[in-house]
Formats: C-alpha cells, structure tokens, sequence
C-alpha cells in the first residue's frame, strides 16, 4: 500500500511535469526527466521482484544513484543560473562524485546490498546545494510569496528528505553499528520522507507552470 | 535492553531532527517575509527617488525656460515696444492706427510671456504659497477667454511645505492642460480645502469626460498617480463619457515645520 502512494505520488508528478514541460524552465524540465527516470526505474524492479525475476531492488539503486547525482547537479547548475547565480564548479565536483558512487559500488557495497555510502554522498551533496539555494534565496529576494516559489518547494522538499535519508543512512548506521535492528518507525519515516518529498516537488512544478517562469518573477 | 535503549536515543534523535528540519523551513519563511518586506520597501523608495530626480530635472528645464522668457524673450518685446513708441511721431498719419495695433499686440506679447514665465517659475510659489499660485493661474486662463473657470479656497489654509505645493501645483498645472486641451469644457471649478489635518484638492469640469477603461492617450493619468505616491496622496477620478471629469487629490495636511 505505501509502495503504491509512493509511485501514485512519482506518477502524478510525472504527468504534472510532462504536461507542462514547455512552460518549465530548463532546472524543471531536468527535474521532470528525474522523476520520469525514477518513476520507470521504480515501476521496472517492482515489476520484476512482483514476477520473481529478481529478488531485491538494491542493483537497480547502485545504477539509479549516480543518475540522481548527475540529474541534481544539473538542476541545481540550471537553478542558480536563473537566479544569477555562477554554478559552474557544480558539475566538475559532481563528476568525481559520481566515479567515488561507483566505485564504491563496485568495489565496496556490491549490488546485493543497499548503497547507503552512495546514498550518503548523494544527501550530504544535496543537503549543501539546499543550504546554499537558501541562502542565495534571502539574500536576493523577490516580490513573490514565497509559499508561491517553484524554488522553495524544490529547495524544501529536497532538504527535508535528504536530511533525514543522511540521519538514517548516517548516523543510524555508525552510531548502531552493523548489527543494528532497524527500528519501524525508521522505514515509517523515510517513506513520509519520500511523500514530503514528491508532494513538494510536485508543488514546485505547478508554480512553476503556472507563472510560466522560475516562479520568482 | 540495550537494543531497545539503542532504538530509543535513535527514535529521540530521528524526531529531533525531524523537528529542526520543520523548524528551519518555518524560520527560513518567517524570516524570509522579513527580507521580503524591506526589499519591497527599498524598492519603492528607490523608485520615489528616481522619481524626484526625474521632476527635479523637470523643474529645473523649467525653470531654466521661464527665466529665458521672462530675461530674454521679454526684454526683446520691451525693446521693440520702446521702438515703436519712438517711431510714432516719424510715421506717416496714415500708418498710424496699424503702428498702434502693433503696439498694442506687442504689449499683449509682453503680459503673456510675463505669465508663462511666472507659471514655469517657482518663484511666485514659493514666495506667494499654493494658493495664490492657483488662484493667479486660474485667472490667467480666465482671462484668455478659453473657460469660465472658478476658484474656491477655503478659509485660513495653513503654509504648505515646499516639496508638497511644488507637487500640487504641477499637478495642478497637468490637470488643467488636459481640462484646456482635451476636455472641451466650458466650465470648470477648482477648489482647494484644508480640512480635518487634511488637504485636497478637486478639478472638475463640465466637458466630455472620458472612459477610465480605455487606454490613456499621453503620460498625463500616469504621470498623476507616479506624483501623488511620491507624495502620499490619495488620486480618485470619477469621470463618464460626456458626463464631465473630477478629479481629486487628498494627502494628510503637509504643513510647513
């Protein structure tokens, strides 16, 4: 039942970012392909474990993982450009990511298991561009309400989830050790992680649409 | 025991963090509004500043003109009337009544170039205060014969402060060229009031009106309403096609400190 919320939510915004794709901007249009790639990628491996073809979805987020990486440096290169912004040192520092994700991938955590290293690198990544988009937010402001910017409910959503995907893949890890029992309040919690997340970028594409710009003027 | 412990620091943590990130994101809003107001505030005031800028410019071409009129334009028809009056006794009887039409149509140059430039200059104004300064003008379209147009000053109005009486009697001045030019308009009142720590003041005219939804033709209604959020006046224009125009402007009660 909440796998099926989650990609009623990742479809819904598909459909939402694909019916508006012309009226996005190129940061939204990035973010529509990203929810796309997600939905499909998510849809495929359920469809396969459903069909006992594979038993586990962890090789499909091995490959999903640097995709995410590249995908969200790319917005966030487009989102600070359309504020202004110089972002260029984003995609260089996002390449080495992406050799250290899968590296790691190959020669660390193995497809069989989940990869929360990569998963950590992408948060820790996400959770600074977050800070950052904020910061540069408040420092060069529009008339718009903020509850009415594209960019504040991308900005929102991508830090809440990423943060508490960090705690989880994070702390919850080193400070319970291997042989840790995951508590079931942690799955609860990264799947009303995983809501927030896609009702916020939903948001974000709507206002953008609807003001034909970034959403900030 | 000790995995439940474990699991409780992290179900303290988990909601701990969950706390903070909704906090941030409220402060971040809260705060945000803040930043948002003053840019708002700052951007109204740079536009205010552009705009006194733009009318002290304005003020000063004008004042440039009036002097040129009134020092050289004026002189020239004072010299050329001390001519003419020289050239009375030499002329030939016959040409006489064209050479006092001459003179006289010279002495009608001299008057009106003396009341274009008093109505440029701010002089008058700033010397006499707003209301003599529309009471004179008044008098002056009065006299041209272009429209009966009436003057009512209230009682013991209190010396306006500078700024604000150069911005009411530009105002003035756009109003009643439009009035003169478009409205076709054969009467028209003029009426200025100071009452209740208020000050305003209403044109009307009896002419064709306009429709407020139609597209302005000049800068002129633009050019209003910029001046009056200089100033913090209030603009209301209640006008209908052939039903007449009034247009009034109240503003708190500017007084001289």
């Amino acid at each position: 039942m909440e796998f099926l919320i989650y990609l009623l939510l990742l479809l819904i915004d598909s459909t939402l970012g694909i019916y508006y794709y012309r009226r996005l901007t190129k940061a939204f249009q990035c973010l529509t392909q990203l929810i796309v790639i997600t939905f499909l990628f998510e849809l495929i491996s359920e469809s396969l474990i459903q069909t006992s073809i594979i038993t586990s979805n962890f090789p499909f987020y091995h490959v999903l993982l640097p995709i995410q990486l590249l995908y969200s440096a790319l917005i966030y290169f487009h989102v600070l450009k359309e504020i202004n912004q110089n972002g260029k040192l984003l995609l260089p520092f996002t390449l080495l990511l992406v050799v250290i994700s899968i590296l790691i991938s190959i020669f660390y955590q193995n497809s069989s298991s989940f990869p929360t290293y990569g998963s950590l690198i992408l948060s820790l990544f996400i959770i600074g561009n977050a800070l950052f988009l904020y910061f540069k937010l408040m420092k060069f402001p529009t008339e718009v309400p903020i509850l009415k910017q594209g960019f504040f409910w991308f900005n929102s959503g991508n830090f809440f989830f990423y943060a508490v995907t960090f705690f989880v893949f994070g702390y919850f890890e080193y400070a319970q050790g291997p042989k840790q029992i995951t508590p079931a309040w942690i799955s609860i919690l990264i799947k009303v992680s995983s809501y927030i997340l896609y009702s916020c970028l939903g948001l974000s594409l709507y206002f953008v649409a609807l003001n034909k710009t970034n959403g900030r003027n | 025991m000790e995995e439940i412990s474990g699991a409780n620091i992290t179900l303290v943590t988990g909601t701990v963090l969950v706390f903070l990130l909704s906090v941030f994101i409220i402060v971040f809003v809260i705060q945000y509004g803040k930043t948002q107001l003053k840019f708002k505030l700052e951007r109204q005031q740079f536009q205010q500043d552009l705009l006194q800028t733009d009318i002290e410019i304005q003020q000063q071409t004008l004042s440039n003109v009036s002097q040129e009129l009134h020092d050289n334009i004026g002189q020239i028809a004072a010299l050329v009337k001390m001519n003419l009056y020289q050239l009375k006794e030499s002329i030939a009887p016959e040409n006489q009544q064209r050479l006092e039409e001459s003179t006289k149509l010279v002495q009608q140059l001299i008057s009106d170039v003396k009341n274009i430039s008093s109505s440029l200059s701010n002089h008058q104004l700033l010397e006499s205060g707003l209301a003599v300064a529309i009471k004179n003008d008044c008098k002056r379209i009065q006299n041209l014969g272009l429209l009966n147009l009436k003057v009512v000053l209230s009682e013991g109005l209190a010396q306006i402060d500078v700024n604000s009486s150069i911005f009411l009697y530009r105002m003035y001045q756009e109003i009643t060229n439009n009035l003169l030019t478009h409205s076709q308009a054969t009467e028209g009142i003029v009426e200025l009031n100071g009452k209740n720590k208020r000050l305003s003041l209403k044109i009307k005219d009896n002419g064709i009106g306009f429709s407020p939804t139609e597209p302005a033709k000049g800068n002129g209604l633009e050019n209003l309403k910029k001046r009056c959020a200089t100033i913090g006046a209030d603009l209301k224009i209640t006008t209908a096609k052939n039903k007449g125009t009034e247009i009034l402007i109240e503003l708190d009660y500017p007084v001289n400190e």
